[in-house]
Formats: structure tokens, C-alpha cells, sequence
């Protein structure tokens, strides 16, 4: 298995906690399993969080007001956290708390 | 301790209400035109993009054309505060102006931003300002910016605090401090909250009179509505409520606020900006402490509530929806505070005559000359004549703080 390219993004706010940077091109790691999301904000807090990290992550998911599109789809429709990651996948995070 | 249901069922299942279920569609497809969907709304109605943005679009226009109040060529005073909320009502109308088709909005929006950051750094509020600025401009709204600290301090000049340049607005590092000197040190943050709200729509309503708008739109959501609605009833303005939480506010007789977005959930307008590439300014706001007042406890109340049982919001609104304003008292006099109607304090007593009577009672010195009868007669006659209410309820609980 090689690496995983995809584009994460963040808006709402969100980017704040991630200088200010809207968008990171990534190469996930080979991994013996399939990347999931769920393992993937594990990978963006360990990688890319700057700050706050409970702004960000609650318990084993994002935090509830933070809403994730996978390539513009609401990832409710695609199975939250177990969503498993193809390559090239644009996957953002929108932060809806009032203010960032 | 409470031990409702404990004999029915002992199962851990049956002794809770039932959290969110798993997504469950019944079709994996659009509502609207059964292509492949995009977002999922209150965890059961599936939309494809396109139907998203216009079924968001109609909803917001539905509000409006069915409150019927807004007539082609009315000023409308536009609140605008930072986030996804106040972003999309400025898509909203800014596409809505610019129809060429029958449905297209005819009144004519006037922007105001109000800048209360008091408690951010001097730098960080010139960004913010800079921004919302920017914001505006792109929408190419006519504008004005007011500083709330300023106002608060000297509200008989609201003319001078009144700026279309943001670069106008007057910011100190010690605007914190200063705005806090027009409560009393001992009151506390719910109370500190009260008086600022009194503040605000006195702001609003002054404003919308000095730029000649009959109508004030603002971008409160269900959730706000929905913990309004709470803080309402737990503050003593449970009778009110229907002037805080409706779609329209009437309290005033020259300007009516409107609340176009009460029905809308923050997901909605999230994703409605997301579509339309719209960014909301966003700055990171001090976390707040949710325990420290009445009115952020509620907030989080209901939205923490929301995540596991997604009607939560809209059934707290919707059965603020039944209530009303006593129409007895709709002539009466008016709070000078919060301007609700006061009532007739004559008719019977409740219990906080009651619990002031009592204080006032225990508080007076007795005429030793007179006979206890005679005493009691004189007593109620003087209660009578303090009792004349001056502020509503919750206001006379407030008004000592200022």
C-alpha cells in the first residue's frame, strides 16, 4: 500500500486552531488497515492542531458543532467516523460555534 | 431522591429517554428530485445541493412573506452580529434584491453592526471591525457601525456614536472596566447580562428610529429563541416571553423587530454559506464559563440537549410559539426598562406582592398609640400606596443594580 494524498480543509472558524491555514494537501501514512475518519482526527490533532485541542476533539469524534463534508457531502451520510478515506478526498471541517 | 419510573422497569434502557437513533433513510436519495444527496437535515430529510440551497432560500423567504409587515421601499434595519447566522441573512438579501423575477425583495436593507468585543484586545477588535467592514462591503449594503461600550456610556448621544467608517469607532484597552461601571460591583453576570440586553434593544430600537427604518431584522436561530425562551421564564419575565421569542416583537410602537431566522437551524446556514463560498469573519472567542450565568447556562442546556435529541430545539420553540401577550394589559403603562406593558398590580395578589409585602410589613415601625386593629388598617393602606409598580417584575429585580 503507498500513501494516501487528500486535501483537509477547514472553515467556520475552524481554521484558527491551524494558523490560520485554510487548506493542507496531505499524504496520510501507509497503514495496515483502511484510513478512516475517525483515525484521521486523530492523525490532524497528533499533526496539524496548533491549539485548543478541545475545540477540536471530544471523546472519540469531533466536537458536536463542528460539521464535516466529505467532497461536499455531509459525512452523516457516509457513516461519521467510519468513513473509509479514498484517495484525492476532500474532507472538511466547519466549525458553527457562534464566533469561531 | 427522585424515583419516577424506578418501579416500572429496571432495564437501563427503558429508564432514559431514547437517544439519537442511528441515520435511518428510508431512501438514500434527494427529497426533492432523487438524485444522489448532499446533506441530512434533523438526522432524517436528505437534500441534494441544489434543492438545499433553494428549499433554505424559500424557508427564509416563507418567514417573511407570511408575517406580511414589510412593504416595498421600507428601511430595514439589518443587525448584523459575526457568524454563519448573520453571513447568510446577508446572502439572503443581497440575492433576494438582486431577482429580477416577481419574488423579488423590495424593501431596503440598512446594515448596523454593533461592536461589544470589549473584552478582546484594541488589535484584535480593529481586525474584527476591518473585517465585518469588508463583509459588508462585498454585499454592497449601506452601513453603520456603533461602538455598544460608547453608546452604553453615554446613551444621550447616540447621533455622534453613529459611524458608516468603522475607522470612526472609538476602541480602548479599557473598555472592559468601563462598561462594567455603569452596574453596581456586587451584581453578578446574569444580572450584568440583563441590564446589557436593556441596553441593546434600546440601541436598536434608537438607532432604527434616528435611520428612519420601521423594522429591525436580527439573526437570532432556533437555539437562541429556544434559550431565550428558558432564561425568560427563570429571570421572572415568563409573561413576556412572547415579545423575546416571537417572530415579530411589537413592545414598541414605531419599530417592530423581526427574527426571519427563528426557524432555521445553525447547520442550515453553516452549510447554506459552505455552498454560496461564503466565509463568516471569525475570530477565537475567550471560552466562557457556562455556569456562570443563568443565560449561557441555558445556551448550553439546549444545545447540549439538541445533540442527542435533535427536536429539542424546535420543540421548546414551537410550544413558545403558544404563548401570548395578556391583551388586558396591553394599554397599561410600560416598563421603563425592558419596555413590556406592566401589569395591574390590584387585581389579586401573587406571590412576589406577597413576598414583599411580608419584607415591607416586617421592615416598618409600629405606632405604639394605635390599637393592633388600627395598626393593621394603616399598615395595608400604606402597602397600597408603595406598591404602585414602577418596572415589570424582573426588572425591579435588576434595577437596583444600576
Amino acid at each position: 500500500m503507498s500513501e494516501l494524498p487528500i486535501t483537509i480543509g477547514f472553515g467556520g472558524g475552524a481554521e484558527l486552531l491551524f494558523d490560520n491555514k485554510k487548506n493542507h494537501p496531505v499524504s496520510l501514512p501507509v497503514k495496515d488497515k483502511a484510513w478512516k475518519i475517525g483515525d484521521l482526527i486523530f492523525w490532524i490533532k497528533d499533526n496539524l492542531l496548533k491549539e485548543r485541542p478541545d475545540l477540536f476533539i471530544q471523546d472519540d469524534s469531533v466536537r458536536p458543532g463542528i460539521l464535516v463534508l466529505v467532497n461536499d457531502t455531509d459525512w452523516e451520510l457516509v457513516d461519521t467516523v467510519n468513513y473509509e478515506i479514498q484517495p484525492n478526498d476532500k474532507i472538511v471541517f466547519i466549525s458553527t460555534l457562534h464566533g469561531g | 431522591m427522585c424515583s419516577v419510573g424506578d418501579d416500572i422497569e429496571e432495564q437501563e434502557n427503558n429508564k432514559f429517554m431514547q437517544e439519537r437513533p442511528k441515520l435511518h433513510l428510508a431512501k438514500n436519495v434527494c427529497m426533492k428530485c432523487e438524485l444522489k444527496p448532499n446533506v441530512v437535515l434533523h438526522n432524517k430529510y436528505p437534500y441534494c445541493k441544489s434543492c438545499f440551497i433553494k428549499s433554505t432560500v424559500h424557508k427564509f423567504k416563507a418567514l417573511l412573506g407570511k408575517s406580511r409587515l414589510v412593504h416595498p421601499n421600507d428601511n430595514v434595519l439589518i443587525y448584523h452580529r459575526i457568524g454563519h447566522p448573520g453571513t447568510a441573512l446577508l446572502n439572503f438579501l443581497r440575492s433576494g434584491l438582486d431577482l429580477t423575477t416577481p419574488k423579488k425583495i423590495r424593501f431596503k436593507p440598512i446594515v448596523l453592526f454593533i461592536e461589544d468585543q470589549y473584552n478582546l484586545s484594541a488589535a484584535q477588535r480593529r481586525y474584527i471591525l476591518e473585517n465585518v467592514n469588508k463583509e459588508i462591503q462585498y454585499f454592497n449594503f449601506p452601513c453603520y457601525f456603533i461602538s455598544f461600550v460608547q453608546y452604553v456610556l453615554h446613551p444621550e448621544d447616540l447621533q455622534s456614536h453613529t459611524h458608516q467608517n468603522y475607522e470612526e469607532i472609538i476602541i480602548n484597552e479599557e473598555d472592559a472596566l468601563n462598561i462594567k461601571s455603569v452596574v453596581k460591583k456586587k451584581c453578578n453576570l446574569t444580572v450584568q447580562q440583563e441590564v446589557f440586553k436593556v441596553f441593546e434593544q434600546d440601541l436598536l430600537i434608537k438607532t432604527a428610529k434616528l435611520l428612519k427604518c420601521k423594522f429591525i431584522f436580527t439573526s437570532d436561530l432556533g437555539i437562541d429563541i429556544a434559550s431565550q425562551l428558558l432564561t425568560s421564564i427563570s429571570l421572572g419575565r415568563g409573561s413576556n416571553a412572547a415579545f423575546d421569542i416571537g417572530t415579530v416583537d411589537l413592545r414598541n410602537d414605531e419599530v417592530t423587530i423581526i427574527r426571519p431566522l427563528r426557524n432555521f437551524s445553525i447547520k442550515e446556514l453553516a452549510l447554506y454559506n459552505v455552498f454560496n463560498n461564503l466565509n463568516p469573519v471569525s475570530f477565537l472567542k475567550a471560552s466562557q464559563n457556562p455556569y456562570s450565568s443563568v443565560q449561557n447556562l441555558m445556551e448550553k442546556f439546549v444545545s447540549d440537549l439538541q445533540i442527542n435529541y435533535p427536536s429539542t430545539i424546535s420543540t421548546i420553540v414551537r410550544t413558545g410559539d403558544k404563548l401570548s401577550i395578556d391583551k388586558n394589559f396591553e394599554q397599561n403603562e410600560k416598563c421603563p426598562l425592558c419596555k413590556v406593558p406592566l401589569e395591574n398590580t390590584h387585581d389579586k395578589l401573587g406571590s412576589a406582592e406577597a413576598t414583599n409585602f411580608s419584607h415591607w410589613a416586617s421592615t416598618q415601625l409600629p405606632d405604639a398609640n394605635l390599637s393592633l386593629e388600627e395598626q393593621s388598617t394603616q399598615l395595608l393602606e400604606n402597602f397600597k400606596n408603595t406598591c404602585e409598580l414602577k418596572y415589570c417584575f424582573a426588572c425591579s429585580q435588576i434595577v437596583d443594580f444600576l
